[in-house]
Formats: structure tokens, C-alpha cells, sequence
């Protein structure tokens, strides 16, 4: 049976998005940027181990990096401003 | 497309979701799910349709059967450069042939051109379109995703030496004798024309071997 990479990247990504998901929210975590930067991480592993392919430019990866850096920097920014 | 569209679908329905549920509930885990829904189905929208392996292989492997057919028809001897054109990847097989005196007019237009002292045969390489500007990930793609001729592929390129080290993992054994006798196996013909057409100079098969069911092959730009 051969399975394209591409296709297998997104099953795992989805396996992964929802155990990250199950996982954080059966700890009780609320917060909406832990959330994303598991979900930011397990999408760049995907990408790094399977190098799904893509149609033109990856805008999620940079949609996904945009978003981490964003809450990266909210989250130094409320440390700093105590 | 159906992949493609269900992927739009999952996106655009949880970004709605993810929003109502934030104006509803404010921050929480089923807006998060929502989010991590989203990311999955924007990356199946993102996702290029399948390429048919099959019918390509069919098609390549048949374009080097014809290949086969003429060097078996002229006799042909002495070993391949593959040459990269404004049109494609060319095969100019000859005794010595000397890349730096081809012109690239004649290896575009002539079957049968001067090679230095001796004449060339010149052939079109049949290679399918690929996006990857990596040698490596192009030969992967080519000959384990679209021609299914191996199932796996350990590939090296040292840049600064113009080469290129791969091993074809259960290389499936394509019986063009003179083919591999002036050229190399079909793998080793399309590393060295991917090489070649990547980097934009002549390249060749340096050498190859058979490990088992796996193909070792090393492929080389020539430097002028």
C-alpha cells in the first residue's frame, strides 16, 4: 500500500492536534496560546519529518510562526509591564 | 480536489465556529479546538492533488524504452553527458565527448552532432516536471513518488564538489542494457539529468553498483 507523504502529514497532524487538544484540556489548561503553540509545533515537526508538499508558498507555516511570535511576544510584554 | 475542497470546508466552518464560540464563551478549550480543526483543514487545502504514479511511469519508462531502441539501432557507444538546454536535459552519447565544444543549438536540434573528433548521438532525457530546486528532493520525487522504480531514497550532494551520492532502496531492475551500458541504470541517468538541470552544467554518471536490491549511484557535475 503506498500512501502519499502529503496525505499521511495531514492524518498525523490531525492525530496530533487532537491529542494536544485532549491532552491540555483534560489538564484544564484555558489558555488559548499554549494551545496554539503546541498546535505551531506539531505542524513544523509534521513539515520537518514528512515534507508534505505544498501548492505554491506555505502560508500556514507563516501564518502559524506569525501567530507563536505574536503570543510569544504578549507573553514577555505582561512579564515585563508588571 | 474533493481532498482539496474538504479542506476548505473544515477551515472556513471551524474559523466561524472558533469565532461564535469566542463572542459566546469568551477563551476556551472549544475554541481551541476549533483553531487546531482549522490549522487541519487549511493544511488539506493546501495540499496539491495527487500526481498519477502510475500513468507518469508508464509514460517515462516507455520513453526510455524508445531511448534504448535507437541506441540499440545506431550502436551506439562510449559514455553519456547529460546537458542541460533551454528545452530540457539531453543525453549526448559518444567516445570523449567534450561538454565545453557542444553547442547547445546543436545538442537541442541535431540527433546526430560532432563531439569533438567523434560524432554524438543526442537524446532527449524524458524526466516529468518537478517543483524542487534541491537535486535530492527532486530525485526523490521523481523516482520513488512518480515513477514508483524504487521504494526509498538516501541521497547526499556535496554542492562544492558538483556530487551527488544516492542509494535507491529496492531499485527496481528496468532492463535497458545499452542504456546502462553508455549511461548507467535509468536511476543514475535521471540523478545525473536532475543534477544537471539544477545546476544548470553537464553532469554524468561517475559510477553506480548494485547492493543487493539497492542501486548505488554517484552522480557529477562536469566542471569546464
Amino acid at each position: 500500500l503506498r500512501v502519499d507523504r502529503s496525505f499521511l502529514a495531514n492524518t498525523v497532524l490531525a492525530i496530533l492536534v487532537t491529542v494536544a487538544t485532549c491532552s491540555l484540556w483534560s489538564a484544564g489548561e484555558r489558555r488559548i496560546d499554549v494551545y496554539v503553540a503546541l498546535y505551531t509545533l506539531s505542524y513544523f515537526v509534521v513539515k520537518a519529518v514528512l515534507a508534505p508538499r505544498r501548492k505554491g508558498v506555505d502560508w500556514l507555516a507563516i501564518a502559524l510562526a506569525a501567530t507563536f511570535f505574536a503570543c510569544v511576544a504578549y507573553r514577555v510584554w505582561e512579564v515585563l509591564s508588571r | 480536489m474533493l481532498y482539496q475542497r474538504a479542506g476548505v470546508v473544515i477551515a472556513v466552518s471551524s474559523s466561524i465556529l472558533a469565532v461564535a464560540t469566542y463572542l459566546l464563551l469568551g477563551p476556551s478549550p472549544l475554541l481551541a479546538l476549533w483553531i487546531g480543526l482549522a490549522v487541519v483543514g487549511a493544511s488539506m487545502a493546501l495540499t496539491p492533488p495527487e500526481p498519477r504514479p502510475v500513468n507518469v511511469s508508464k509514460l517515462v519508462l516507455d520513453a526510455f524504452e524508445n531511448v534504448e531502441r535507437v541506441l540499440e539501432a545506431l550502436g551506439a557507444r562510449g559514455s553519456a553527458v547529460l546537458v542541460p538546454t533551454d528545452s530540457g536535459v539531453y543525453a549526448v552519447i559518444g567516445d570523449s565527448v567534450d561538454p565545453s565544444r557542444l553547442s547547445s543549438e546543436d545538442v537541442r536540434s541535431r540527433l546526430v552532432l560532432r563531439a569533438g573528433r567523434s560524432l554524438a548521438v543526442s537524446l532527449k532525457v524524458p524526466l516529468p516536471e518537478v517543483e524542487s530546486e534541491s537535486p535530492c528532493e527532486a530525485l526523490g520525487e521523481t523516482v520513488v513518488d512518480r515513477l514508483g522504480i524504487a521504494t526509498g531514497l538516501e541521497c547526499v550532494e556535496d554542492e562544492s564538489r558538483g556530487e551527488l551520492s544516492a542509494r535507491f532502496h529496492n531499485a527496481k531492475a528496468v532492463g535497458f542494457s545499452r542504456m546502462s551500458e553508455v549511461a548507467g541504470p535509468i536511476h543514475g541517468v535521471i540523478a545525473a539529468a536532475l543534477l544537471a538541470r539544477i545546476r544548470g552544467a553537464p553532469a554524468r554518471v561517475a559510477s553506480w553498483r548494485r547492493v543487493g536490491s539497492d542501486l548505488e549511484v554517484r552522480a557529477e557535475v562536469l566542471r569546464s
